[in-house]
């Protein structure tokens, strides 16, 4: 069994369809590439995945159970985390704090031990620093832990969001854009982070434009056009495919 | 002149007790409340209404200040749970308008316009007023300290953290497994309950309370107050409230140093110097006077 299988899933904005019926799944142990052209669905779909956009019709089944239309605190809490395009988050914490904010588990986040600091919520949250630390490390993000997350570059940014999900100790992560606009020695680093994490047990879903680093990072690729899924294949199989082909470039009427 | 600069701390305090409580709801978790004075004004009348009307002792008629105030606190977040900026603020705005509208209206429950006199005072009538005043100003400025000490906990602690991310990106804290709308409640919330906190403290303190003393401006003085002391901080809602009093008591004076001005343009050079201080202050150190510190948690 995947470990998550969207069936039918659909959503509409103002009459106009963004999903219509996606059907995909995604293997336990595996970097799934989901491409296809402006417009297709891939963020929507991501949005109604992580529950920040309800779906109206059709089924997300993760880790054996049915989530579709969960709050997105729920449905993180649960081990399923994602990643914004344009690298969002808390300009306004350090990027300690916004690790630490990831942290499941603190109970000094409720309002009584947070005003009477319980020394459950300081324990746990010495535990999260740890771990937070460890993160930085891995990423290279430990000398600027202290810094607000607002003075960091853009490269930086893509990593914290990376380091910000893996705070959550996830089992799937949903990757939207991991390396737009990142300059190609730091997209290769961030390449051979995912792998590293794919071996210590991770699952991603990554939407990607680069298609070098797709055709080096994931299997299997998913394609994406108008709504619906595709094609799902190897990046060689996807790529002499003559649909997928007409998705990105449209079609030639003449001749 | 000490009588006076009593009163005048006694004023400073509740304003730093609403700063306080502005801080936590905008500063902290980034939700406009242009609405402060209606629940001061609710925690006012609750308060007076208890102890006046029925003669219930007044730490009880505080107590329902508060929890009073802090259950319209609910009521309004609930409503107004999926607006941000400036709609928030205009439906806040309104409701205080609403609240100072039904005092001056339902005569039966609030006497109108006329206000309710003769609120009790602790100690008041046993002792001598300047006494009264003293002992007064000291247990306004205990609830601040408390106020304050507990805010401290909150601003410093993971929850404290959650608000501060839900300022900056309510989804993308949702991603992060904060149920926002939740933590959204309790800010509103306990905000509300210290401002019926604060207006009970007032109107036990002047022993009268009508719509009148519910008008925007109060809660304008407040926003200002936190803006030039520094949202976000806690210390910085205190010094700002403080200078707030400051100024407003302070340019009185001007008339000792301005001779051949009658006393309507005296006035309006008060408002003149209030208002060209915050200006200088927001142009020159916009993030406030003791601005929001970012904590260091790196290091072991």
């Amino acid at each position: 069994m995947a470990l998550l299988e969207i069936t039918g899933l659909r959503r509409s904005f103002y009459g106009i369809a963004a999903l219509s019926g996606v059907d995909l799944a995604v293997e336990s142990g595996s970097i799934t590439g989901l491409i296809g052209p402006n417009g297709a669905g891939k963020t929507t779909l991501f949005n109604c995945v992580s529950g920040i956009v309800p779906p109206q019709g059709g089924r997300v089944v993760f880790d054996g159970a049915d989530i579709t239309g969960w709050r997105p605190d729920r449905i993180a809490r649960r081990g399923l985390v994602r990643t914004f395009q344009i690298a969002r988050g808390f300009p306004g914490l350090t990027v300690m704090e916004n690790l630490l904010l990831y942290g499941p588990d603190q109970p000094g986040e409720r309002l009584l031990p947070a005003l009477c600091r319980l020394p459950a919520a300081r324990r746990r949250e010495e535990e999260l620093r740890e771990r937070a630390r460890a993160i930085a490390a891995r990423l290279a993000l430990d000398r600027v832990l202290d810094n607000p997350a607002s003075a960091l570059s853009g490269g930086q940014k893509k990593l914290l969001e990376i380091g910000r999900a893996l705070m959550t100790e996830p089992k799937l992560v949903l990757l939207d854009e991991p390396i737009a606009g990142v300059n190609p020695a730091l997209a290769e680093e961030i390449g051979a982070h995912l792998r590293r994490l794919l071996a210590d047990g991770l699952t991603f879903l990554v939407i990607e434009h680069h298609m070098d680093m797709i055709a080096r990072l994931c299997h299997p690729v998913i394609v994406m056009a108008e709504g619906r899924t595709l094609a799902q294949g190897s990046f060689a199989e996807i790529a002499a495919r003559g649909e997928v082909q007409e998705a990105y470039m449209g079609r030639r009427w003449a001749s | 002149m000490t009588d006076y600069l009593v009163a005048m701390l006694t004023f400073a305090a509740l304003y730093g007790l609403m700063s306080l409580a502005l801080n936590l709801v905008w500063g902290m978790a980034g939700m406009i409340n242009l609405g402060l004075v209606g629940f001061f004004a609710l925690g006012g009348y609750a308060s007076a209404l208890l102890t006046h009307r029925f003669g219930l002792p007044i730490p009880v008629g505080l107590a329902a200040a508060f929890l009073f105030a802090g259950a319209c606190g609910v009521v309004v977040a609930l409503v107004t749970a999926r607006l941000r900026g400036d709609y928030l603020a205009i439906v806040t705005l309104g409701f205080a308008e609403v609240v100072r509208i039904i005092a001056s209206n339902e005569i039966w429950l609030t006497n109108g316009t006329d206000g309710i006199s003769g609120i009790p005072g602790p100690l008041r009538g046993e002792v001598p007023p300047a006494t009264f005043n003293l002992v007064y100003l000291l247990i306004v400025l205990a609830v601040v300290a408390i106020a304050f000490f507990l805010l401290q906990n909150l601003r410093h602690s993971p929850f404290g953290r959650v608000l501060r991310a839900i300022r900056d990106d309510d989804q993308v804290a949702a991603v992060a497994g904060k149920w926002v709308i939740a933590f959204k409640i309790e800010a509103f919330a306990i905000s509300s309950g210290m401002l019926g906190l604060a207006g009970a403290l007032y109107g036990h303190y002047t022993s009268y309370i009508a719509p009148d003393a519910f008008v925007p401006l109060v809660t304008i003085y407040i926003v200002l107050a936190l803006s030039a002391g520094g949202t976000g901080s806690n210390l910085g809602a205190l010094c700002g409230a403080l200078l707030i009093v400051f100024f407003q008591e302070g340019t009185r004076f001007i008339a000792a140093w301005a001779p051949g001005l009658g006393a309507v343009q005296l006035a309006a050079l008060r408002e003149i110097a209030i208002s060209a201080t915050l200006i200088l202050i927001l142009r020159f150190r916009p993030q406030g006077l003791l601005p929001e510190k970012l904590p260091r948690l790196a290091k072991r």
